[in-house]
């Protein structure tokens, strides 16, 4: 599905992502972990489209499109999802206005009629059932005031709404208490099926007991330097990053 | 004498009353011509493109209004003007409507005796000396209406370049509540110049809502002075909505007489091509413990150039005066500009004031997080800009007026 090969990109004339190779079959969940600064929200930035970064190298195939060729929209049109590390907030647009809109924008990409109000609110309710977001919420201006928790929670809400073949989750576990991880994971478990995928970023096996992957890589100064079961995460958990620097050794 | 005075001289002689405040406001209009830039309160607007140009006042005109739209949609008691003429009216008896002239002497005292801050403009002494008979709307003690009264002003300018002036005069007494709209309809192809003054009194608990809403396609230019005195304690508010002409200044005053009164003003000025915007407002507290409240908001695109330029004076008398004051504006393009200035004057000691001026692009973090949910760039920055624009929106209390801006606003950021 995601064919990531020798990827590179800078921001601001820093390299910053120096050669990075990840492959992801439909049906898998890779968790990415790696010390602050490793440029894991980079890669995550640059699959989906963020223009603030700028691509020296390398190529993403998605499902056999040029994914760097896309704009953003288009590519989460074709199904790529980035819940953002520091979702951004939005005064005067509520979330419902901003979903319809959104919803509708992909259908029309996808040849399909926007869906009518009573049809859309269907929806709606189903997926804030399956991420147990309460509506109220969703009234309100779009992330505007949102406690952390609740940011994240309307994230995982929105890729509900969107079924994205590719999710990318960036700290999605960060700043959740221990019912909204365990209620966030199995949002992302029941929509997990065969035909899609997820990548997990992460500092904590915490989520990867709910959100249990198939591979744990390990991003280090902009590049996957390690790759493992899902027992590396606990090797990382318990032993932290220095074993990785010290084979990795920046040259 | 500069063409458009030349211009206008005809109209002002032909006047048959008020002749002594006519002259008098005619001759000082004479001896300062039309404002310049080195005129303070001109700065950034400049009238020299009018000046030359062959305005005329056309009267005894009639035309056909085939489908206006806020006509049909917005639900009022209209009175129409055509270029400046009381053509006709529809209003429930409730409300009373006449020419100065014909009104009692008490009242035209109490207009021309008016408190005012626009005597020394130009534009006014202009409109003072050439306009109609004044308007005289009054809604007496304790009346209110079911409707807003929308006091429909079409200028013909399919023949010549019109100019129009018009004088409305609004007294709400005595714990009534009145809802007024302003609008403007250039039809034609040629340049129109509308030249307004109104002036409403508000007695004691009366209220007034204002709206001067601003969609004319044509080649229209506009000067118009609105001033609210809240003669007894009172509450007013007014938005002022400039979506469509070619040059267009807006002045609002509000000015407190008594104790205890509110008044809110708000306005959403949308420019693109060459437009020219310019708001100046004035808060004018006189007495204590009164609040003043705005909110102006613009979004300019193309090489359009917006102005604002906010007063607030806070006189010695004027203890425990609240004046609050925000612009907020977004450039949609590099060639857009935006003068913005607050002038804060305040000579009193125990008060509450502030101010604040935001110019700036468009969230791009936020077009990005858009974006990335599907929703193509021009939506997403359409999202945005009406997002902007609705906190102005919402402050329209009718819900087909503000249906109707806000479909033509989103057709304007759709484009
Ligand atoms: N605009 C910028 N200019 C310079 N450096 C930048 C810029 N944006 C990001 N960086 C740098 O890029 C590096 C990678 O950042 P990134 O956010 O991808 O790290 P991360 O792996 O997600 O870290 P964390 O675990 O803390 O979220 C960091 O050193 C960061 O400071
Ligand atoms: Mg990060």
């Amino acid at each position: 599905m995601l064919k990531i090969n020798n990827l590179q990109a800078s921001v601001d004339g820093k390299q910053i992502l120096k050669g990075l190779h990840l492959e992801v079959k439909a049906g898998e969940v890779h968790a990415i972990m790696g010390p602050n600064g490793a440029g894991k929200s980079t890669l995550a930035s640059v699959l989906a489209g963020r223009e603030d970064y700028e691509i020296t190298g390398g190529s993403v195939d998605f499902l056999g499109k040029e994914l760097l060729e896309l704009s953003p929209e288009d590519r989460a049109r074709e199904g790529v999802f980035l819940a953002f590390q520091y979702p951004v907030e939005i005064p005067g647009v509520s979330t419902i206005n901003f979903m319809k809109t959104a919803v509708n924008e992909v259908r029309k990409y996808r040849g399909l009629d926007p869906l009518d109000a009573p049809s859309f609110l269907r929806l709606m309710k189903e997926k804030m059932e399956l991420v147990e977001i309460d509506q109220s919420l969703l009234k309100r201006s779009l992330n505007e005031g949102f406690s952390g928790g609740e940011k994240k929670r309307n994230e995982i809400f929105q890729m509900a709404m969107l079924e994205p073949k590719l999710a990318v989750l960036d700290e999605t576990d960060s700043g959740l208490d221990i019912d909204a991880l365990r209620i966030v994971a199995n949002g992302v478990n029941k929509l997990k099926t065969s035909e899609n995928a997820v990548i997990v970023v992460t500092h904590y096996q915490r989520l990867l007991d709910y959100i249990v992957p198939d591979f744990v890589h390990v991003l280090y100064n902009g590049r996957i330097v390690k790759t493992g079961p899902k027992e590396l995460a606990l090797e990382l958990e318990e032993k932290g990053y220095d074993w990785i620097k010290a084979e990795n050794v920046t040259v | 004498m500069s063409t458009l005075l030349q211009a206008l001289k005809p109209a002002f002689q032909a006047q048959q009353n008020w002749i002594e405040q006519r002259t008098s406001a005619w001759n000082a209009l004479e001896k300062s011509g039309l404002p310049g830039l080195k005129d303070e309160e001109w700065k950034y607007t400049s009238l020299q493109n009018l000046d030359s140009q062959n305005f005329q006042v056309i009267k005894n005109t009639t035309i056909q209004v085939p489908g206006l739209e806020i006509l049909n949609r917005v639900d009022a008691y209209t009175i129409i003007l055509v270029n400046g003429e009381l053509s006709s009216h529809q209003l429930p008896d409730t409300i009373q409507v006449s020419r100065l002239s014909a009104a009692p002497e008490s009242i035209q005292n109490s207009f021309w005796n008016a408190p005012s801050l626009a005597q020394q403009d130009p534009l006014t002494q202009l409109n003072v000396a050439v306009s109609d008979d004044p308007i005289v709307l009054r809604l007496p003690a304790g009346k209110s209406l079911d409707k807003p009264v929308h006091l429909v002003h079409l200028l013909d300018a399919s023949q010549k370049q019109v100019f129009s002036a018009s004088r409305l005069l609004v007294h709400v007494e005595k714990n009534a509540r009145l809802s007024l709209i302003e609008s403007f309809h250039t039809f034609g192809s040629l340049s129109s110049f509308s030249n307004n003054f109104t002036q409403a009194l508000l007695e004691q608990d009366a209220h007034l809502s204002y709206y001067k809403i601003q969609q004319d396609t044509g080649d229209a230019h506009h000067v118009g002075t609105t001033e609210v005195v809240h003669l007894g304690k009172s509450t007013s508010h007014s938005v002022t909505i400039s979506l469509q002409g070619t040059l267009i200044r807006n002045n609002f005053h509000l000015i407190f007489k008594a104790p205890h009164s509110e008044g809110h003003m708000y306005g959403l000025y949308m420019s693109g091509g060459e437009q020219h915007i310019d708001n100046h407002t004035i808060a004018d507290h006189a007495v204590p413990h009164c609040f003043s409240n705005e909110l102006y908001k613009g979004i300019l695109d193309g090489s359009s150039t917006g102005v604002f330029n906010g007063k607030i004076f806070v006189r010695q008398d004027a203890q425990k005066t609240n004046a609050f004051q925000s612009n907020k504006n977004v450039l949609l393009s590099q060639d857009a500009k935006i003068n913005t200035k607050p002038q804060l004057e305040i000579f009193a000691d125990d008060v509450k004031c502030s101010h604040g001026a935001t110019t700036g692009q468009l969230d791009e973090s936020a077009l990005f997080y858009m974006r990335a949910r599907g929703i193509g760039e021009e939506q997403a920055k359409a999202l945005l800009m009406q997002a902007f624009a609705n906190d102005i929106l919402e402050k329209v209390e009718f819900d087909d007026l503000r249906a109707l801006l806000l479909e033509a606003i989103e057709k304007r950021l759709l484009k």
